[in-house]
């Protein structure tokens, strides 16, 4: 038991000082941390310097003049912190160009002096409002020209536009009362009435089950990830261990099936490592929106379960693979079978993301292979799987197949770590499994 | 007492058979030389030996054990390549093989710096083992091998590829353990390194055991019928004289085998040529070798 021990740590230790593994943990909490620090920091460093647009207009609307209004409406109101009044959104300055100025010129120049007036600072953008915009002709817009087309001033721009332009379609007729007949109806998702504990009845809870399906798919993409890291690495490492012939060493000190096991035991600690500073990562992010709630703690208790049971399951048949190949190239052939196992529960994922609770989604995440992907999700989704024994049934499937996976990978290991040349073929490593 | 003890072990590999039957006592305390050509087995032989592979037939104990998990903590196995973790650094790397024989850290650490000191290697202690020169990682891995103190050491050709000056302060690493006890089975294709090193040559050919005995011993056994000479420039060949029945050419001399009176031999080619050099001398071992297993070779002797 001390040499897988001191297999698994020294392998922990390689793990964990590899340039991969670091960046893995640096780039979480710069994830999860960039998510809380990066919006404001982002907000405070917004450019809030005034955006002057010139409209053009030529619908014979007059939208001009209300275009500006509603600016100097926004200018006053709507760009300034609340609390502290503190500016965070640029004032728009709308200018109507000098009539004198556009005087004798054909559009394409005017539009062109404009162009011009964007490209030399002087203008942010300017906007041309085509004839035929009130009389809703089916041809007829507005085209807004800058140096850059994306942000909020076309959005508000556009928004102003329509709405100018419909009170101009409907003046003299009485446009709010006729918005207000037409406003849509919300439908909010709740969840369903309860009787408390306290006897009353409890509705008009709102719906979290959307957060709560994201967390259970954001924990399963977690596992799938852990065990992806882990296992292609344990293969990898086996694969080079041969190469340069230091198995030959270990096996001169340690039993093959103790060298297996410490090397599987090592990914266990580094796809924990990772999980459980993902997972607190992600907890801190919850927690800093008021959401921690949706991470139960018993749910994290099964993630970890899944967690060791899936990097045994799969870092066993990865590790094989990796004893039974010479070299890379081999090892992608028999790589391929694996890989589809390993891939099943992403196919099926969507389906037990929409009905969690189906006949299929139960099977599925019964299946071994996808059972840690699965049923976590389902977990996490309320109301879980509708039979408590579900989970376990689940876990114990997923143990049992480990430990059988782990026993005929100590076959192949044993055999094939010795072996060099042509990779065997896949009924090679089942005769290696049952007849070595 | 007997440090290793093979009794009639048989390996095959589907109808190959790798080791036939093979029965051999190396006694505590002996340097043994295992040679043979490539193939004939003796990785095999050393793997049993080591437990990496399982007989087929046959027992194997080692230094008194037949459970021969047990005795690995107390092997020390440098194999034919050169095996270590190219991204572990010097250091690490002792330690970790070092932990791998049941050694505790604080017992380890002295004994790597006495070792590194001793291959001035010390300012590499910390260095990563892919920064090494060949001779240093070489060196690394002879400390790897021996850091537990070993009661048996098996070497596969510990000295190639090395300059003259690191395969002296290896064999003399070599010999002072023989000196303090420790069983050495030294694996190598190095005859004359074999001829200096080893008590008891073992030879495996084909499977089967061809040679085991101390040197002198073996030498008797292929008799003096060996003749080494050097003659003058423009000797006539010396090929095709009666009894004449190999010659092999080492450039500053000639070693010659030759059935019949060695006086009639020197008295015939002082008429040919101008003899510089004639020694009746035993065989080499590398002359044994390329009886046994070249291609002149007759059947498999088993001895």
């Amino acid at each position: 038991m001390s040499k897988i021990w001191t297999v698994a740590v020294a392998e922990y230790v390689l793990a964990v000082k590899t340039k991969a593994f670091v960046i893995s943990v640096i780039l979480m909490p710069i994830m999860m941390g960039g998510m809380i620090a990066l919006k404001p920091l982002l907000e405070n460093n917004r450019d809030i310097s005034d955006q002057k647009i010139a409209v053009v207009d030529r619908s014979g609307a007059e939208l001009v003049a209300s275009l500006a209004a509603a600016a100097e409406k926004r200018n006053a109101e709507a760009i300034r912190e609340k609390s502290s009044g503190e500016q965070i959104h640029p004032r728009y300055l709308v200018e109507t160009p000098d009539a004198a100025a556009l005087a004798g010129k054909s559009d394409p120049e005017i539009q062109l002096a404009l162009a011009d007036r964007v490209r030399n600072g002087e203008l942010h953008a300017y906007l041309w409002i085509e004839q035929g915009v009130l009389e809703a002709s089916p041809t007829a817009k507005a085209s807004f020209h800058a140096r850059s087309t994306s942000g909020d001033l076309r959005q508000w721009l556009g928004a102003q536009l329509t709405e100018n332009v419909q009170r101009k379609r409907f003046e003299g007729e009485e446009l709010d009362a006729l918005k207000k007949k037409l406003a849509p109806v919300a439908i909010v998702p709740q969840e369903l009435a309860v009787r408390t504990e306290e006897g009353t009845i409890q509705v008009g809870v709102v719906d979290t089950k959307g957060m709560q399906t994201g967390v259970g798919v954001g924990l399963g993409m977690l596992l799938f990830m852990l065990i992806m890291s882990g296992a292609p690495r344990q293969l990898n490492c086996v694969v080079e261990e041969k190469m340069n012939r230091v198995s030959e060493v270990l096996l001169g000190s340690v039993p093959p099936f103790d060298l297996m096991m410490g090397k599987l035991i090592s990914s266990v600690g580094v796809s924990l490592t990772l999980g459980v500073l993902y997972v607190a990562g992600g907890y801190g992010v919850l927690n800093h929106f008021d959401l921690g709630a949706l991470l139960d703690p018993q749910l994290f208790i099964w993630f970890t379960l899944y967690t060791i049971a899936g990097v045994f399951l799969f870092g066993s048949l990865f590790t094989a693979i990796g004893a039974a190949c010479s070299d890379l190239n081999d090892a992608q052939s028999l790589i391929t079978p694996v890989m589809l196992v390993v891939m099943l529960p992403m196919f099926v994922w969507p389906q037990v993301i929409e009905e969690p609770n189906s006949s299929f989604a139960m099977i599925a995440s019964l299946v071994p292979f996808a059972t840690p992907m699965l049923m976590v999700t389902r977990q996490a989704i309320p109301p879980g799987p509708l039979n408590a024994w579900e989970p376990y049934v689940g876990l114990g499937l997923c143990v049992a197949m480990a430990i059988f996976c782990v026993f005929a990978a100590g076959r192949i290991f044993r055999v094939g770590l010795l072996s060099h040349g042509q990779a065997p073929k896949l009924t090679q490593l089942v005769k290696w499994v049952f007849k070595s | 007492m007997v440090a290793i003890r093979i009794a009639g072990v048989t390996k095959r590999f589907g109808t190959h058979v790798a080791v036939n039957n093979l029965s051999l006592s190396v006694p505590e305390g002996a340097v043994y030389g295992f040679i043979g050509p490539n193939g004939s087995g003796k990785t095999t032989t050393l793997r049993m030996i080591l437990n990496i592979l399982v007989p087929d037939q046959g027992e194997i104990e080692v230094l008194g054990r037949k459970d021969l998990r047990a005795a690995k903590d107390e092997i020390g196995y440098l194999p034919e390549e050169r095996s270590l973790y190219k991204k572990m650094k010097v250091r690490q790397a002792l330690r970790y093989f070092g932990a791998l024989k049941g050694m505790r850290r604080r017992d380890l650490d002295p004994r790597i710096d006495a070792w590194l000191e001793r291959f001035d290697l010390v300012k590499w202690a910390d260095k990563k083992i892919e920064t090494l020169s060949k001779g240093m990682s070489q060196k690394v891995q002879f400390i790897a091998t021996v850091v537990a103190e070993p009661r048996l050491v098996i070497l596969d050709e510990p000295f190639s590829g090395l300059d003259p000056v690191n395969a002296d302060v290896l064999r003399e690493a070599v010999l002072e353990l023989h000196r303090k006890g420790s069983t050495v089975v030294f694996s190598t294709h190095d005859m004359e390194m074999a001829e200096k090193l080893c008590d008891v040559i073992f030879m495996i050919f084909r499977g089967n055991k061809v040679l085991d005995a101390p040197l002198d011993a073996i030498q008797k056994q292929y008799g003096e019928d060996t003749i080494r000479l050097r003659l003058g420039a423009g000797a006539p060949a010396i090929e095709g004289l009666p009894g004449v029945r190999g010659v092999r050419d080492y450039g500053n001399y000639k070693e010659v085998r030759y059935a019949g009176d060695p006086q009639a031999l020197l008295q015939l080619l002082a008429t040919r040529a101008s003899v510089q050099h004639f020694e009746i001398a035993r065989p080499s071992l590398h002359d044994i070798f390329v009886r046994i297993a070249g291609p002149e070779a007759a059947e498999v002797k088993r001895v």
